[in-house]
């Protein structure tokens, strides 16, 4: 299988380069990240790292039929890795979009936590950067749209193969290669959503067969406004595939909810706002992670994925050329946190200067902390 | 007796003409909108910001459909394939990395654009100010060589970015000259000029505009618009959150 699935990534870089004489115009992008940090975790002595990351990113153009991507990733500390975010390739079929290859879909709503996304999860995030959830995966998709703001979405997750997660070498023969790695067929994951606008309401609703564990995972959720608040509502559920309706299905049911208020502080209409002495923007965001059947009490060796209620609260403050914000994560019930203070200067046209700290506690006591210092050059 | 009558005929006659001559407020604006309003356009835009610092440069391409429709994508590096989809009621915007598209409503339809002293109101809403200001006219001035109405706007509803806006439109195509924007205290935020107007057809268009902060020193931003197209066809899938997606 992994002979095959080499062939398969020969096969695809091969597509891909075969657009380049059919639509020669591809566009580069480099964004490099220089940080380094002072750190002390628990049971620890404190020390000093320093981290490169490189992102390259080459962009199909020109033809407004297709788009195709290829972003490398690379991260050098003690040793060089070089991964792939991204190898994608979209093409508009009558009124269907197909895509191929690895990318991200988000489905649901959410900064910080999003029941609705059935795909990917909530897994761990870096408070620090621009974007907190963008991982992707190796999937195909086909995308119709009904209306102008309405569309339907179907997705194959192929099974995961030990191979994607490898270092390989396209040009060792298939005689050389390492014994096949089978995949399981039924490991395959597939499913679909439906994204509409009810009056003034996005509404979304999907399903997802999660082959992999073997769970049915459907999904609602609202999108909207009450005044000058945005509003989000999701919840999910995992139901096994063996026992949907037992305790495990029902102990798994999510809900995410937040809110967002936007605030131009100097472009406003009322008098406190044109007080400010240059033109900047706050954003409030709360968010609430609420597992019904988990535990709405403190439990002795309980992580924050065990308690019924977590939250994340951020403040974010924009001028044109200053970041600053504050994101937390929080469980109430055993007064844990993790949270993040960073200031991001931009003095020149793609270049940001980054300073964070971090710190993360249970009740009074520091667990640990950082401080991070950093440039970003995007060109 | 048959003097003050005279009189009377020459002042009325007068002041009829004068009437007659200064169309009022409200038909001035909306003519100022129709002149703004394009069943579609789609224009290639670069805006400067420049301050103490130096000069920024965001590129993008800019599509309109009627009064309230914009799409616009962001050309330039570090902003490359953000795009933004708005209408009346709706901002949706799309981050290419995340691919997300997210749907805001409410104050965040005033947020400024990339960081520049334009909000999303100064590049969309502009061409529906009849419906949320009521207009008197101040009288004539020469502004830039171009005779202009200077206009009066005061704000119907809290939901609109400027309490008032003074604007000088000059008086052959109705296209704005000048504008000051003010805040509820009176207080000028914004000092906008328009210039370098290129005729298409039967359409003319301020090719160049630029806003000055006045609470924020030294800076300004200017935006330049090329390569237009008014009233074209237009695929109007491009204001979809299909294409926004895309």
């Amino acid at each position: 299988m992994v002979r095959r699935f080499s062939w398969f990534l020969i096969l695809f870089f091969g597509f891909l380069g075969s657009l380049a004489p059919l639509y020669c115009e591809t566009s580069v992008l480099t964004d490099l990240t220089f940080l380094t940090g002072w750190e002390q975790k628990v049971n620890g002595d404190p020390g000093l790292w320093a981290l490169s990351l490189g992102r390259l990113s080459f962009s199909s153009e020109g033809n407004p039929l297709v788009k195709s991507q290829l972003v490398l990733d690379i991260k050098a500390s003690d040793a060089t890795v070089v991964s792939l975010y991204k190898a994608y390739v979209k093409a508009k079929l009558a009124d269907l979009r197909l895509t191929l290859g690895k990318t991200r879909l988000s489905w649901g709503d959410g900064t910080m936590f999003n029941a609705g996304d059935v795909i990917f999860g909530s897994g761990e995030v870096d408070f620090t950067a621009d974007e907190l959830r963008d991982n992707t995966l190796w999937l195909g998709s086909l995308y119709w749209g009904f209306g102008p703001f309405s569309f339907v979405e179907a997705v194959v997750i192929p099974p995961e193969y030990p191979l994607l997660a490898q270092t390989v070498n396209l040009f060792t023969s298939p005689n050389q290669m390492s014994p096949p790695v089978l995949a399981d067929p039924g490991t395959t994951s597939g499913g679909g959503r439906i994204y509409y606008r009810l009056w003034d309401v996005k509404t979304e609703g999907g399903y997802l067969f999660n082959g992999k564990y073997g769970l049915h995972k459907p999904y609602l959720s609202f999108q909207g406004a009450l005044g000058d608040v945005n509003i989000h509502l999701s919840s999910s559920w995992d139901l096994p595939r063996d026992d949907p309706l037992g305790n495990s299905g029902r102990d798994s049911w999510e809900i995410s909810t937040g809110l967002f208020y936007q605030w131009e502080l100097n472009g406003g209409i009322s008098e406190e706002e044109e007080t400010q002495s240059a033109p900047s923007l706050l954003n409030l965001r709360l968010e609430a992670l609420v597992k019904p059947y988990g535990s709405w009490e403190k439990i002795p060796s309980g992580t924050q994925n065990d308690y019924a209620l977590q939250l994340y609260p951020e403040v974010s403050w924009k001028s044109d050329t200053i970041t600053v914000f504050i994101r937390s994560l929080v469980s109430p019930f055993d007064l844990s946190a993790q949270s993040t203070w960073a200031l991001q200067w931009a003095p020149l046209q793609g270049f940001r200067i980054l300073t964070s700290a971090s710190l993360q506690s249970r009740e009074t006591n520091v667990n640990g902390w950082s401080i991070n210092l950093g440039t970003r050059v995007i060109f | 007796m048959k003097s003050i009558g005279m009189f009377a005929s020459v002042f009325f006659l007068s002041w009829g003409t004068l009437i007659a001559q200064t169309p009022d407020g409200e038909s001035i604006l909306k003519r100022v909108d129709a002149a703004q309003t394009f069943s579609t356009m789609k224009a290639v835009g670069t805006m400067t910001i420049t301050d103490s610092l130096g000069a920024r440069k965001t590129t993008f391409i800019n599509y309109t459909k009627g009064k309230d429709d914009t799409f616009m994508e962001f050309t330039s590096a570090a902003e490359k394939g953000q795009k933004i989809l708005r209408n009346a009621k709706e901002l949706y915007l799309f981050f290419p990395d995340a691919e997300e598209v997210t749907r805001l409503q409410g104050a965040a339809l005033r947020q400024s654009m990339a960081g520049s002293d334009i909000s999303y109101e100064d590049m969309t809403g502009t061409r529906n100010r009849s419906d949320n200001y009521t207009t008197g006219v101040e009288g004539s001035e020469i502004i830039d060589g171009r005779d202009c109405w200077k206009l009066l706007l005061t704000a119907k509803t809290r939901n609109v970015a400027y309490s008032k806006q003074e604007l000088w439109v000059d008086k052959v195509n109705y296209l704005p000259v000048k504008g000051l924007y003010y805040a509820l205290s009176g207080k000028v935020l914004k000092e906008l000029s328009f210039g370098d107007v290129e005729k298409m057809g039967a359409f003319a268009m301020s090719t160049r505009i630029q806003i000055i902060d006045k609470l924020k020193a030294g800076s300004k931003t200017e935006l330049r618009f090329s390569s237009i197209e008014i009233d074209k066809p237009m695929d109007l899938k491009i204001f979809t959150l299909e294409n926004l997606s895309w």
